[in-house]
């Protein structure tokens, strides 16, 4: 397909225009073992895999029925982007988790020497109960801070009674990206999506999820810090298309220097799917005067009998609770710190996989300074 | 010995003067009452002392061991040893009492070159909770989130009694207490009492001097401490109130 006759993402309240996504670092490189991968996994992993610029570097699946390869069906094209992913592509998984089978599994990304342009699917079969905890360590050439620009497109079906725990978490990379993922969600079926974008890039994120399944769910948190001069546009957008099903949206946001950071959140009741609940809240903490925090949420709703309903919230570090902080002997750095750090704690503490929410605190420090 | 010595200070809150020529010393080993009418300026003297960005300083000084405290920003006056237990303490949501106490403390030890042992603050806060009869819970809470009234005024005194400043300046912590509250804490101030500790409790009653017998009281009107004395002071203000006090000056 020509790509130039599809429009790029919406991105609403980021003007993407002059992005050049199309920027790719592609070149072949050969399958080389480089890092010593250990050490992205908790010790106590049953199920990891580590891909290192599109090749499989580390497989070691314990749990029956989980089956990976690297063949995957080429999504529909709705953008040009995703149309981009699907030409340029040199990055692929398909996880398929079988019937009741109930598993955790790691997977890293981790790309050094290209242009990541990768496409997952993940399906989980009727009854099947994952834990996903998936990083994207885009570290770009080691001798700079520039890394290459990265396209990755997820596709997930959670089929009927399954459950998918998604944990999405995004760190070191420098270059643009667009990043998506389209999940599907049947009978009775849940999904939970924790996203955590804390790396350095500009980026289109958008996270979609479609109840398209009678009693089907889905919860999508996401959280994001943007400092000096990022660029970050995040769409969140849950569908009800099947009756008694419940979406619900939380965005956490922290902003600093010069960043723009804008959180779209779209919650949509198609007509006829009655008894269908859609929330959402968001909640921006912006620490500069410059910086800008957006946050666009949408309502729409073609159903009388249901529930819905949004939040969203700007606001400033209160002066007094620094000062107050200060008085005790803090500096204003730390009690800044702590005060960012208490108004992410109802987001944080959602994470029950300790050694997850540690890595992630660690990572929030740093990433406010 | 510890010295926080105020002359001729002066300071505003949205160009407002409040304080109009404040003299005060406050030396360890003392402990000075400080009483008036509402709206006077003691709370403005204390978050001045305390460095609050929202007032301006006109005119005076505020030195301890003849440091310059009006230089100094904010936890670097904590650093110096200066404690504010405030009439309204912030609420921060998210940071649990302990955590954030802990790096108070941590910061404090730093500075001596000395480590925090965690099980030993662990134990030491435990202690004190329970001296201030708190709920077990305390620690875990968020910082001053949702506290009651009087659970504010013994969070502060905890911060108090786990900091050890060389000066503290209390902002009506007897206030809003209960009666047996009153006590604990009364008890706690004074147990505070040594040569290496001095104190300006801000109050409205003399019913703390059931548990802290001060050293000195004044008497702050309009800006101003307008007088001094003893005990007898504080005594005879809370059965004729401050009239007799203005006559004298007309
Ligand atoms: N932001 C402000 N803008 C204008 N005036 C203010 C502001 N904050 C405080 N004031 C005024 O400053 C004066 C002194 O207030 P302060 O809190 O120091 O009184 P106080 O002696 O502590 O009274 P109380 O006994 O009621 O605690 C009051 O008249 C108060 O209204
Ligand atoms: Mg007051």
């Amino acid at each position: 397909m020509n790509q130039t006759n599809l429009a790029l993402p919406l991105a609403e309240k980021t003007n993407i225009k002059d992005w050049d996504f199309e920027n790719l670092l592609l070149k072949d490189i050969p399958k080389k073992f480089k890092t010593e991968f250990s050490n992205f996994f908790p010790e106590d992993a049953e199920n990891k895999l580590l891909l290192e610029d599109g090749f499989i570097m580390v497989e070691e699946i314990e749990a029956e029925g989980i089956t990976i390869s690297q063949t995957v069906e080429p999504v529909e094209e709705s953008n040009r982007l995703i149309a981009l992913n699907n030409e340029k592509r040199n990055s692929a998984l398909s996880v398929v988790v079988e019937k009741n089978t109930k598993a955790t599994l790691y997977i890293v990304h981790f790309s050094d020497e290209r242009s990541l342009v990768h496409q997952s699917h993940i399906r989980l079969e009727t009854g099947a109960e994952l834990e996903l905890i998936e990083t994207f360590m885009l570290v770009g050439s080691a001798e700079s801070t520039e890394s290459y620009n990265a396209n990755i497109v997820t596709k997930v079906d959670v089929g009927s009674n399954a459950s998918l725990n998604s944990s999405v978490i995004k760190l070191a990379h420098h270059g643009l990206v667009y990043q998506t993922r389209l999940t599907e969600v049947h009978e009775n079926g849940r999904f939970n999506g924790t996203n955590f974008i804390l790396d350095y890039s500009d980026m289109v994120f958008e996270d979609f999820a479609h109840l398209v399944g009678k009693g089907s769910e889905a919860n999508v948190a996401t959280m994001a810090i943007a400092d000096k001069s990022q660029k970050r546009n995040i769409t969140v957008r849950v569908e009800n298309f099947a009756p008694h099903s419940n979406g619900n949206i939380v965005n956490y946001g922290v902003v600093k220097d010069t960043a723009h950071l804008a959180f779209n959140g779209v919650g949509k009741i198609h007509k006829g799917m009655n008894g269908g609940d859609n929330q959402q809240e968001t909640r921006l903490l912006n620490l500069s005067k410059v910086a800008q925090a957006i946050a666009n949420p949408f309502l729409l709703i073609d159903e009388g009998d249901i529930t819905a309903g949004h939040a969203a919230s700007i606001g400033q570090i209160d002066e007094e609770q620094v000062y107050y902080l200060m008085s005790r002997g803090l500096s204003k750095q730390e009690s800044e710190k702590l005060i960012v750090f208490g108004f992410l704690a109802p987001f944080a503490n959602k994470v029950t996989n300790e050694s997850l929410k540690e890595e992630l605190l660690e990572s929030i420090e740093e990433k406010l300074g | 010995m510890d010295v926080l010595h105020i002359s001729g200070l002066r300071a505003a809150i949205e160009d407002k003067e409040i304080l109009k020529g404040v003299n005060l010393e406050v030396k360890s080993g003392e402990f000075h009452a400080v009483m008036g009418p509402n709206g006077t300026g003691k709370s403005t003297l204390a978050q001045v002392i305390m460095g609050h960005p929202k007032y301006e300083v006109l005119a005076g000084k505020i030195t301890m061991n003849d440091e310059d405290v009006l230089e100094m920003e904010v936890d670097e006056r904590a650093k110096a040893g200066l404690f504010l237990a405030m009439q309204y303490p912030s609420e921060i949501p998210g940071v649990t009492n302990s955590d954030f106490l802990r790096m108070a403390v941590r910061t404090k030890m730093q500075q001596e070159d000395k480590r925090l042992n965690l099980g030993a603050f662990m134990k030491e806060l435990k202690g004190k909770i329970g001296d201030l009869k708190m709920q077990d819970d305390m620690a875990a809470r968020y910082l001053n989130e949702g506290f009651s009234g009087g659970e504010k005024k013994r969070n502060e005194i905890l911060q108090l009694l786990m900091l050890k400043p060389k000066i503290a300046v209390l902002d009506e912590v007897d206030s809003g207490l209960d009666v047996d509250a009153l006590k604990i804490v009364g008890d706690a101030v004074n147990s505070m009492r040594s040569d290496s500790f001095g104190c300006l409790i801000i109050t409205h009653y003399q019913r703390i001097l059931d548990y802290i017998t001060p050293d000195f009281v004044h008497v702050m009107m309009d800006g101003r401490i307008v007088k001094s004395g003893d005990v007898s002071l504080m005594k005879k203000v809370d059965s004729e109130g401050y009239d007799w006090i203005k006559k004298e000056k007309l």
